[in-house]
């Protein structure tokens, strides 16, 4: 089975083979994390769909260092955030305002899992606005700057900025 | 992750992450996501987890777009400018564009020549610059000319509305162009705009024309007797190239011109409806 690092080279010389077998490698997660972003299936499935097309143009462009998964994901949170911009869909953006429903048990594999990435981050996370946690995600987790994040969760970046520093400040408060 | 972690998600932890968004808190999810960015197994996971037909539905969109030809620049301007694809993909696969871009360099090579002659390049300029819009007009209508001509005719969209914006599309665009050369030519000042209402005349005019014949008869028409005015201005001017201080470029040439417009607007504006075949016939 080939690596998705030689995957990326043979799409780079036109294998569209290779294209098709680094799509349903690939689609899965990123569907699900991107439907995390966004409430709206069709226009994640437009966004997935143009990212992999991007994929296709693009891979002469990955410059070979790095996961080709982080790259991929690169390409998709910012086909998302063009995708919603040009359908004007702002409206239908989901800011995630849920905590885990209490009816879901955590298991004990994902305590572990919260352990080891986050330790006491996570539960700090948990206790932040829905508002202030969107913006943690979009900037520290995606990587997006902070006018993608604006655009992403439709609130001017400035706006972004304060949130984050507020967010910063009950993180710290949180874990000292 | 690193290689010699030894942790991968459990099926259902993976399964609450494809399934609800809602299903999983933020800090599990953002920690998983963390993950699978890292570790191709868990990646696995998550497609064996998911129905081929989703796989396959999705790949033959991308296949779908993949296969066809790359839109233009042009076309994706359009259409980011609100533009249904459809029509953009037909306004940009005009050959007018192309056929601008040519007459703006001869524009401005001739411009060049003249100014490396130490000799004033407005009249020449001011001579030249009505005639690309012109042709750029009678590109856009001419069959042989139009690889997209045939597609005009057979798409629903056909008919005046198609054709006028072609026209208005040709029209902005050649204006924008030598207005950018205007500047670009030494010497030049505000008065070197009087190529506009000539300009906008002719390439009017030959869509007004157009409603009875065909447009790119008319276009040679009118650019032939564009020539003759140009040559009788350049005479009458004993021969002197600096055609911006003849009457053809002074009041009475502006007001002559503007008639013009009006004039065309309202022929077309009348016939409209004769843009509706006019591609079928040209």
């Amino acid at each position: 089975m080939h690596t998705d690092e030689e995957l990326m080279a043979a799409v780079a010389h036109g294998d569209r083979g290779a294209l098709r077998e680094l799509h349903d490698r690939h689609v899965p997660w990123v569907t699900a994390r991107l439907r995390r972003r966004c409430g709206d299936a069709d226009a994640v499935f437009e966004a997935v769909q143009d990212t992999f097309v991007a994929v296709w143009r693009g891979a002469g462009r990955w410059d070979g260092r790095g996961e080709p998964a982080a790259w991929i994901w690169g390409i998709a949170i910012r086909r998302l955030i063009s995708v919603l911009r040009t359908r004007g869909r702002w409206a239908r953006i989901k800011v995630i305002t849920d905590q885990a429903r209490p009816d879901v048990v955590i298991a004990a594999e994902d305590q572990v899992l919260l352990g080891v990435e986050h330790g006491d981050l996570a539960g700090a996370l948990l206790r932040l606005s829905p508002e202030l946690r969107a913006v943690v995600q979009a900037t520290a987790l995606d990587g997006l700057t902070t006018r993608e994040a604006g655009r992403l969760l439709g609130i001017p970046a400035g706006t972004v900025k304060t949130r984050m520093m507020r967010a910063r400040a009950q993180l710290r408060g949180a874990l000292a | 992750m690193t290689e010699t972690d030894p942790w991968h998600a459990p099926p259902s932890l993976l399964a609450r992450f494809a399934g609800d968004p809602a299903a999983l808190d933020d800090a599990t999810a953002s920690s998983l996501e963390g993950h699978l960015v890292a570790c191709s197994a868990c990646r696995m996971g998550l497609v064996s987890a998911t129905a081929g037909s989703v796989l396959a539905a999705s790949w033959e969109a991308v296949a779908d777009r993949v296969d066809r030809p790359r839109r233009s620049v042009v076309e994706r301007a359009l259409e980011r400018l609100g533009m249904r694809g459809g029509l953009a993909r037909l306004v940009g696969a005009t050959p007018a564009l192309q056929v601008a871009g040519l007459g703006l360099i001869a524009v401005m090579a001739v411009a060049a020549a003249v100014v490396s002659r130490s000799v004033d390049a407005r009249g020449p300029f001011l001579a030249l610059a009505p005639l690309v819009p012109l042709a750029g007009v009678a590109a856009t209508f001419a069959a042989a000319a139009d690889p997209a001509g045939e597609a005009g005719v057979a798409t629903p969209l056909h008919g005046a509305g198609l054709a006028l914006r072609r026209a208005a599309l040709v029209v902005g665009s050649t204006f924008a162009l030598l207005g950018l050369a205007g500047l670009a030519v030494p010497g030049l000042g505000l008065e070197s705009a009087a190529w506009m209402l000539p300009a906008l005349a002719l390439a009017l005019g030959s869509l007004a024309l157009g409603t009875w014949w065909r447009i790119e008869v008319c276009g040679a028409g009118l650019a032939l007797a564009w020539v003759a005015a140009i040559s009788w201005a350049w005479v009458a001017h004993s021969r002197h190239l600096d055609l911006g201080d003849t009457a053809l470029f002074g009041t009475t040439g502006q007001l002559a011109a503007l008639v013009a417009v009006l004039l065309a607007t309202a022929v077309i504006a009348a016939r409209s409806d004769r843009f509706a075949t006019l591609e079928a016939r040209s």
